[in-house]
């Protein structure tokens, strides 16, 4: 033979059959590592990933994989987390939590400091800590009128951490799952400042993912954490998120398999990925509005215009929500005649459908012009004018970013207009948007608004309209409503509690600031290997957590 | 020629000090706050401008600006909480730059490639064609252009990458869609400059000299055709290197040219400020350059 004439060779050709069988046994390795791939939520950059910082659902998007809260959401379950058992007092006001041995990513253990940590940061830094505010001295110690210690959270020993609230506040877990309130490293900010929470190397993850690299404007990578105490349960190996910020390209690269879920745009391009079986249909929160200025940024026929219960009704049932839903929207929302969605649980096995009486009473989910000839009537005895057209002329405010506003603000104008008042568009973007609707300029007299929910409970569609909100430039100051809201706080019978959120709801949709229009589906088209992604009705809404790939 | 450049640096300096002022005053004339968003307590909103300077009264806040500024601090981004404005410019700028030089030189191969040829082929079929075109690439905006592209060759052929910026293969179609643009408006210039100096008497002279038809096209005629082409590219070069918003964002591409529309409508001050000084910066530099240029290509300036 001419070859393999020598041992050496023999030896040669045997170490080249090694590696080249080592090459394939790694290649075969890294074909079996599970990675899911997604855009960045919000299909922008996330810039600080700090729970305290920027609290949009994009972020906690990604922060719910790096961190891991007391409890933590499962589909509509709530399931231990960072603490493996807890108690919760009778009267309802005291939560007390076990921590787990955990430890954070660098090593240091998870402790029940790290946790008041948390909160003292958030009452202090935060913008949206008020959702927090059954927490004792909460709003207190944000206004600076209470010293940062005697806030409701604290930790007697490293494993413990006790809750003290004002009232018992049936949702509080709920509020507990969402990263806002994941524990936070004091010392680690002490030494970042400004940079912490802007870089992988800056932060410490004690969640079933550790953040590994982070190129804001292009993408992150997050690696399974092998020391999470349920590692055992995440099949990912790597979540890799991509900043995508057109969504067509995020459409092409789904498409085309680099892609592992994609939220369509329009229902016909969901209707065709369902053809296809990829996608997914789950219960969404979130109302769409068109809230009404009461103040009526200070011009007084305009305040009494707008105050006019009459005319608040005159506009609701002037809308067809049914046909537009059907029609306009292909079916991709639900109309909405309450605020609150009727899926939304107001307590164990019961949601809010079940129990309100207010659906379709003060709102109609179909046009009846007929009752809106005669609240037009009312509008214009009460404004002691014969016509319409000696109403003054409004402004309708609406920004480009929420779901839907580009088919919902056409209608809505058209409906006005159709009335026949005078309404001008005043579209805006982004903070100005904000700053226009919200409290001190409440620059609006009617705006296309609306609320994401917080937690899985009627009152986070029920808080904001409270006097002492600043949120969504609420000009809706009813005492009595404030009190049945606080009566329900003090309700340790759930159904007792139930009925009088009913009763405020009532009040509201009465004489309240806001027309309800639609309340939202979701839906997201997933490529067939991807398995068990699970979704949820309030914060986030795709939890990807306990997903597997498979081939 | 060293006063020259010292006294264009001296004009420099002053047209940024009014750009950053005029930048200054008009963003704070715009309603709105940049802390303002749902669900901010009005105490942390307060808090926030305090920190971030903005509860003092607006000229003390010039002030501190500009000392900042000549200390080359362009401050925290208001919007990318925690990212220093500098950082921000200098992570993305490097991607945008390696873009747009890619992008540059295909416009100026082609497009002064296209005006000759077309130049040259006056009134017959390629003139026709390569003006068709150039109306193609003027008039087809880009974000049609990139979308189109990226269905075409990425989804439909599969034979570039979607998007992101990767490997060379990632950079063709973002190169191509934003050169589009600047490669027609070259080729258009190029093309009736070549045509304006066609019947110049040096180019008689030139034919009566007897040289042969490409020596006069290329050492003659060309060469006088560049003059008011490199005017439009000082301006053109700064505007394809600093980014461009559609195309980074079809092409997912982490360049500066997001930055220019998201900062603005996120009220962020001072990433507006650092990217209009930066921006004039570097235009100021590209005229600059483009009229040491002149002096390359002209004789007649070099020796003045």
């Amino acid at each position: 033979m001419a070859f393999l004439q020598s041992r050496r060779q023999m030896l040669g050709v045997a170490a080249v059959i090694a590696t080249l069988g080592a090459t394939m046994l790694a290649g075969q390795a890294w074909a079996e590592s599970k990675v899911l791939t997604m855009a960045v939520p919000g299909n922008a950059a996330l810039d600080n990933l700090d729970p305290r910082i920027l609290l949009s659902t994009s972020h906690q998007a990604v922060q719910m994989a790096i961190f891991d809260s007391l409890v933590r959401s499962k589909g509509t379950e709530i399931v231990p987390a960072a603490a493996e058992k807890w108690e919760i007092s009778p009267d309802g006001k005291t939560y007390t939590f076990h921590l787990r041995a955990a430890k954070w990513s660098d090593g240091k253990p998870v402790t029940g400091q790290d946790f008041v940590d948390a909160f003292v940061r958030m009452f202090t830094t935060s913008g949206a800590s008020s959702i927090y505010d059954a927490i004792q001295n909460g709003a207190e110690v944000r206004a600076k009128k209470a010293d940062p210690t005697t806030l409701g959270v604290k930790a007697p020993d490293d494993r413990t951490v006790v809750f003290t609230l004002t009232s018992p506040t049936p949702y509080f877990l709920g509020l507990l799952t969402s990263s806002y309130s994941a524990p936070s490293r004091a010392d680690l900010i002490a030494k970042e400042g400004d940079a912490y929470g802007t870089s992988a190397a800056s932060m410490a993850y004690n969640g079933p993912f550790i953040l590994t690299e982070w190129s804001n404007q292009d993408k992150l990578v997050l690696k399974k954490n092998p020391s999470y105490w349920d590692a055992a349960n995440i099949k990912l190996d790597e979540v890799v998120f991509l900043v995508l910020p057109d969504p067509s390209t995020q459409r092409n690269l789904f498409d085309n398999g680099e892609l592992d879920v994609y939220t369509p745009q329009t229902e016909s391009e969901a209707k065709a990925y369902e053809a296809k079986g990829e996608l997914l249909r789950f219960n969404k929160g979130g109302l769409r509005d068109i809230t009404l200025n009461h103040r009526g940024q200070g011009d007084p026929t305009k305040a009494k215009l707008l105050s006019d219960p009459n005319f608040m009704k005159w506009i609701s049932y002037t809308i067809d929500r049914q046909g537009f839903v059907d029609k306009v929207l292909e079916g991709n929302g639900i109309a909405a005649t309450v605020q609150t969605p009727s899926a939304t649980t107001v307590y164990q096995g019961t949601t809010w459908g079940e129990v309100t009486p207010n659906i379709g009473k003060y709102h109609p989910v179909t046009a009846d012009l007929a009752k809106a000839e005669q609240y037009k009537a009312k509008t214009l005895a009460d404004m002691g004018v014969t016509s319409v057209d000696q109403l003054p002329p409004l402004g309708l405010l609406t920004s480009e970013d929420p779901q839907n506003s580009k088919l919902v603000t056409p209608y809505v104008l058209s409906m006005l207009t159709q009335m026949g008042l005078k309404v001008t568009l005043n579209q805006q973007t982004g903070n100005q948007f904000w700053s226009t609707l919200l409290a001190p300029a409440l620059g609006y007299d009617l705006a296309i608004a609306g609320w994401g929910p917080d937690y899985d409970d009627p009152y986070t569609y029920m808080q904001y309209w409270q006097t002492s909100s600043t949120d969504m430039g609420t000009t809706f100051d009813n005492a009595d409503y404030d009190k049945l809201l606080q009566q329900a706080n003090n309700e340790t019978d759930l159904k007792k509690r139930a009925a009088i959120l009913a009763q405020a709801e009532a009040l509201f949709s009465d004489i309240g600031t806001s027309v309800p229009l639609l309340h939202y589906k979701g839906e997201a088209a997933l490529q067939p290997r991807v398995k068990n992604m699970l979704t949820s009705s309030f914060g986030v809404s795709l939890n990807y957590i306990w997903v597997d790939v498979q081939k | 020629m060293l006063s020259y450049i010292l006294r264009r640096l001296a004009i420099a300096v002053i047209a940024i000090f009014f750009l950053a002022t005029v930048t200054f005053f008009l963003m704070r004339l715009v309603p709105g706050d940049p802390f303002a968003g749902p669900r901010v307590a009005p105490e942390i909103r307060a808090a926030l401008r305090a920190y971030y300077g903005l509860d003092k009264p607006l000229l003390q806040q010039y002030v501190i600006y500009m000392a900042n500024l000549l200390h080359g601090n362009l401050g925290l981004s208001l919007a990318s909480r925690g990212h220093e404005v500098t950082t921000i410019i200098a992570t993305a700028f490097p991607v945008s730059l390696d873009l747009g030089i890619r992008a540059m030189i295909l416009s100026i191969v082609f497009g002064l490639g296209y005006g000759i040829v077309a130049a040259l082929n006056r009134g017959r079929a390629l003139d026709y064609l390569t003006v068709v075109l150039v109306l193609i690439g003027i008039s087809v905006p880009s974000f049609v252009l990139a979308g189109l592209l990226q269905y075409y060759f990425g989804v439909y052929l599969h034979i570039l990458p979607i998007a992101r910026y990767e490997t060379f293969w990632h950079t063709i179609m973002p190169a191509f869609a934003l050169s589009l643009g600047t490669m027609a408006t070259i080729a258009r210039y190029m093309r009736s400059s070549m045509l304006e100096v066609v019947h110049a008497d040096y180019i008689k002279t030139a034919f009566a000299k007897g040289l042969r038809p490409h020596q006069v096209v290329l050492r003659h005629q060309v060469r006088n055709a560049l003059f008011p082409v490199l005017t439009i590219l000082g301006p053109a070069v700064a505007s394809v290197l600093t980014g461009s918003f559609v195309v980074e964002t079809v092409f997912a591409i982490p360049g500066l040219g997001r930055y220019f529309v998201t900062a603005m409508q996120n009220l962020d001050y001072t990433l507006v400020m650092g990217l209009t000084i930066f921006f004039g910066a570097f235009l100021i530099g590209m005229n600059f350059l483009v009229d040491v240029a002149y002096g390359l290509v002209d004789p007649r300036i070099r020796n003045s």
